[in-house]
């Protein structure tokens, strides 16, 4: 058996034992050993690839929260506030007022085939404070080419009058259909009702392709790319056809990453959905691991609909929205902890963890089960008694560190104030409580950079510059292994995973520059490549 | 049929709309139990059941295909990334199937309002918007209107309708449901208010009329925000089983759950396994199981405390044969 050596710069293995290194070696797509060469050479014959010897090598980074959308969505026209790159590695530049808007509507119209439609994504009005997009600014860009503009949301979108004119919009009744004070319809849709009319008129259904091959190979480059080497798709309808597409996709050798699906339990009536996740089981292999189950209790802060506490949303007189009964919460969490399988649960504001923190109570005292590792995902509002109730629990955390950056500045002034905006992403409190947790970024909602995420955690810096909750910062080795190891963790995949350890899958982030070490920040860092299994990926 | 004046195909004949019934209500009103009494009653011909409810779907299969309708359980989409998306995919693709139906009930979710549903199949192409009906539990109504997780919702289900289909109210006080019925035309004085006839629960067992003991107070013994604790009982005999569904649902103020392993004083030489939630009681053999024990689960141990002393003083076999 070939032994491959790797030399580096410098190795950081996630390893207490040993947490750097000189060399890698692997064998049979594991990690061999971690040490200098002359002490690997007592293991056999062995190969030395010099290529990342000026590099720094990682564990590869885990992105325990993300979606499949990613791989689909940039087929569209990026309208968002920030920038972000594609899986083809284009950079987009954020859009920040009407004419860059129209400009890069223009520029797109230009390059579309005939009889098509013009669809973009990625509008955050909340940016935009008193201007509106409206059915004017895009008519100026074309008024016979159908053009439609999804929001940040997905729950709003904004057509030209081509679009209102063949939906006959005028002449609807619905709510969600906005007019201006002469009764005409301003272009903009809202909510499913009014948005029903133009998915329906022009046959779109992003969720759809998302499940494609083609789909899954862009979200795996956007993936490899940004250092991932395992992925997990955290809202997957595990339809026969996706499921199809899966097995084929992480068949091919050169797929890059590993692929980690959940199951949307509020598909699927609870008895079939368990069934489902455990005939799917039958297919996991080194690359494609299914066990998982989701559950998307509320909304999201951002868009007013994330359940809250008292006293609620600044704004705002009403509270958020559940997407199902809370009962009906409580007894998916009973149903599958006693179907042996592990929840990650989608629980934005800290009435939602509240609901989901007695739901694991009363399903962990029925019954009990060692290191269930049930993950609460996001939980962005979640107070210091909830904190210590996960940790009594036993359960995980994911955290959506990169929201301080994005949103955070939104978050002071109109969502939830001075106050809450400190325990925001309370990193730190999970850090002191030794509760296991991730970090993530939820693309395509925000782009998908472990790194620019374990940044945030680290600075807690928002867009406009301001620091938000300094006390909840954690280390730049804590964000570190936020973003590998334990994120590793919270998918029970640590044994395998995670960090650099004799038996572990070489899974590897090659970084141009020291992490730990040097005046760069971690957003800065460059990744060179990865490694799966020992292999270097490749472009798919 | 339209001249053509473009030259191309001519366009088809738009097939009739699909006339569509709305059932919305909370959780536990009754939707599934109409959409049953609908099908039996074979009041619908070539429909199609569309379900945007979670849980245990409990269509009875058996009567839809005897009719050659179907069932459609709906994705509900991702609320993480925003879309409810698949109800639209859902319509597209129904409208466009080469036999569509003429009808469609549809159940929407126990969260869903009605208004936007009911504005949705208003102008929806290929569907037009038959009836929308809100089922409501009476005797659940207004702790449900007074939630402050839900009160906004269940107010919306009741404003938002034509049609109010009241169950559940044959146990309650004339008062209580006089009461019930004030709160729901207080907030739609123009709805036209049905009484459904109450529904034989299926399987059930024998309804005993035997006196039982009179329970604790256990509402008295309940505590606001207790937290949740659990009791495991042995039982070094077997059990009365209407006894034991009496305690138990005397209880259901503090009482999440119920389960574990006994022996009916019925048949004492076979193991049951026994679960418990509110209102239900459920039996099936484990002969695996070797001892009789009941773990129970609920808010507060004063509570369930006493629940434990009734059991093992009034529930067990009083003629200890061991
Ligand atoms: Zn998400």
């Amino acid at each position: 058996m070939n032994i491959t050596v790797y030399p580096a710069r410098r190795l950081y293995t996630m390893n207490p034992s040993q947490p750097t290194g000189e060399c890698l070696a692997v064998r049979d797509g594991r990690v061999l050993s971690v040490a200098p060469l002359d002490e690997i050479k007592r293991l056999g014959d062995v190969v030395i690839d010099e290529r990342y010897a000026d590099k720094v090598m990682m564990p590869g980074f885990v992105e325990g929260h993300s979606h499949a959308l990613e791989g689909i969505i940039w087929d569209y026209v990026y309208l968002g506030w920030f920038d972000k790159i594609a899986p083809d590695g284009t950079l987009w530049a954020g859009v920040r007022d009407a004419g860059s808007i129209q400009q890069r509507l223009r520029r797109s119209l230009a390059a579309l085939p005939v009889d098509q439609r013009l669809i973009a994504w990625g509008f955050d009005p909340i940016y935009f404070d008193g201007a509106r997009l409206d059915k004017r600014l895009l008519d100026a860009v074309s008024p016979e080419v159908p053009i439609i503009v999804m929001h940040a949301s997905l729950h709003v979108m904004t057509v030209n009058s081509a679009v209102i004119d063949a939906i006959q919009v005028s002449e609807k009744q619905i709510d969600g259909i906005v007019r201006d004070s002469t009764d005409q319809p301003t272009g903009e849709l809202q909510e499913l009702p009014a948005m029903h009319l133009v998915f329906d008129h022009y046959g779109i259904d992003f969720f759809e392709a998302a499940s494609t091959p083609r789909a899954l190979v862009q979200y795996a480059r956007a993936a490899r790319r940004e250092g991932i080497t395992t992925i997990t798709d955290l809202l997957n309808p595990l339809s026969e056809k996706a499921i199809a597409s899966m097995r084929a996709t992480t068949a091919d050798p050169d797929f890059p990453v590993r692929l980690v699906p959940a199951l949307n339990a509020l598909d699927w009536e609870p008895g079939a959905g368990s069934e489902r996740v455990r005939q799917a089981m039958r297919h996991n292999h080194d690359k494609l691991h299914f066990g998982i189950v989701k559950i998307v209790t509320d909304g999201a802060i951002q868009n007013f609909t994330a359940r809250l506490m008292w006293p609620g949303y600044l704004e705002m007189a009403s509270n958020g929205v559940w997407n199902a009964p809370p009962q009906v919460f409580h007894d998916m969490v009973q149903h599958y902890h006693q179907a042996g399988l592990q929840l990650h649960i989608h629980t934005n504001g800290d009435e939602a963890v509240e609901i989901i923190l007695e739901a694991l109570e009363e399903a962990l005292t029925l019954w009990p089960r060692p290191d269930h590792r049930h993950t609460l995902q996001h939980v962005q509002l979640i107070r210091q008694d909830q904190l210590r109730r996960v940790r009594a629990l036993g359960a995980c955390l994911n955290i959506f560190a990169n929201h301080i950056y994005y949103w955070g500045d939104i978050h002071r002034t109109r969502t939830l104030g001075f106050d809450r905006c400190q325990r925001l992403e309370p990193t730190a409190s999970a850090e002191r409580l030794g509760i296991p947790f991730g970090i993530h970024c939820d693309a395509p909602v925000t782009p998908l950079s472990p790194l620019f995420t374990a940044h945030c955690a680290h600075t807690r810096e928002t867009a406009s510059g301001e620091v938000l909750g300094s006390a909840e910062a954690i280390s730049r080795a804590c964000a570190l292994e936020a973003i590998t190891l334990g994120a590793a963790r919270t998918l029970h995949l640590d044994h395998c995973i995670g960090s650099l350890e004799p038996g572990k899958w070489a899974d590897v982030t090659v970084l141009d520059d020291d992490p730990l070490q040097g005046d760069k920040s971690l957003k800065e860092i460059g990744v060179h490549a990865t490694l799966l299994g020992g292999r270097p990926t490749t472009h798919a | 049929m339209r001249l053509c004046w473009e030259g191309g195909p001519p366009p088809m004949p738009e097939p009739a709309p699909i006339d569509t019934l709305l059932l919305c209500g909370f959780l536990g009103s009754g939707k599934t139990t109409r959409i049953n009494q609908l099908i039996r009653a074979g009041r619908l011909r070539n429909a199609l059941f569309l379900i945007n409810d979670f849980g245990t779907l409990n269509i009875d299969a058996e009567w839809i295909d005897a009719r050659e309708d179907g069932v459609l359980r709906l994705n509900n989409g991702c609320a993480c990334c925003g879309i409810s998306g698949n109800l639209s995919a859902q319509l597209t693709e129904i409208r466009r199937w080469p036999g569509p139906p003429e009808c469609l009930v549809l159940e929407a979710s126990g969260v869903a309002r009605p208004r936007p549903l009911m504005q949705l199949f208003d102008a929806a192409r290929g569907y037009r918007l038959g009836r929308a009906d809100t089922l409501v539990d009476l005797s659940a109504i207004r702790s449900l209107l007074d939630d402050d997780a839900v009160g906004d919702i269940v107010h919306d289900q009741l404003r938002d309708v034509g049609h109010i289909l009241v169950s559940r109210y044959h146990a309650m006080p004339g008062g209580a449901a006089d009461a019930a019925l004030e709160r729901i035309k207080a907030i739609n004085p123009h709805a036209r208010v049905d009484w459904l006839p109450p529904v034989a629960p299926p399987c059930r067992r024998q309804v005993s009329r035997r006196a039982m003991p009179s329970w604790p107070d256990f509402a008295r013994l309940a505590k606001p925000a207790s937290s949740i604790v659990s009791r495991t009982v042995h039982l070094d005999a077997p059990v009365d089983i209407e006894r034991l569904e009496s305690l138990l649902d005397a209880a259901r103020v503090l009482l999440l759950r119920a389960k574990g392993m006994l022996r009916s004083h019925d048949a004492p030489a076979d193991m049951l396994a026994v679960q418990w939630t509110a209102g239900e009681l459920r039996l099936s053999p484990l002969p695996s199981a070797r001892h009789q024990a009941l773990v129970l689960i609920g808010k507060g141990e004063p509570g369930l405390d006493a629940l434990v002393t009734c059991l093992e003083t009034a529930v067990v076999n009083q003629n200890r044969e061991k």
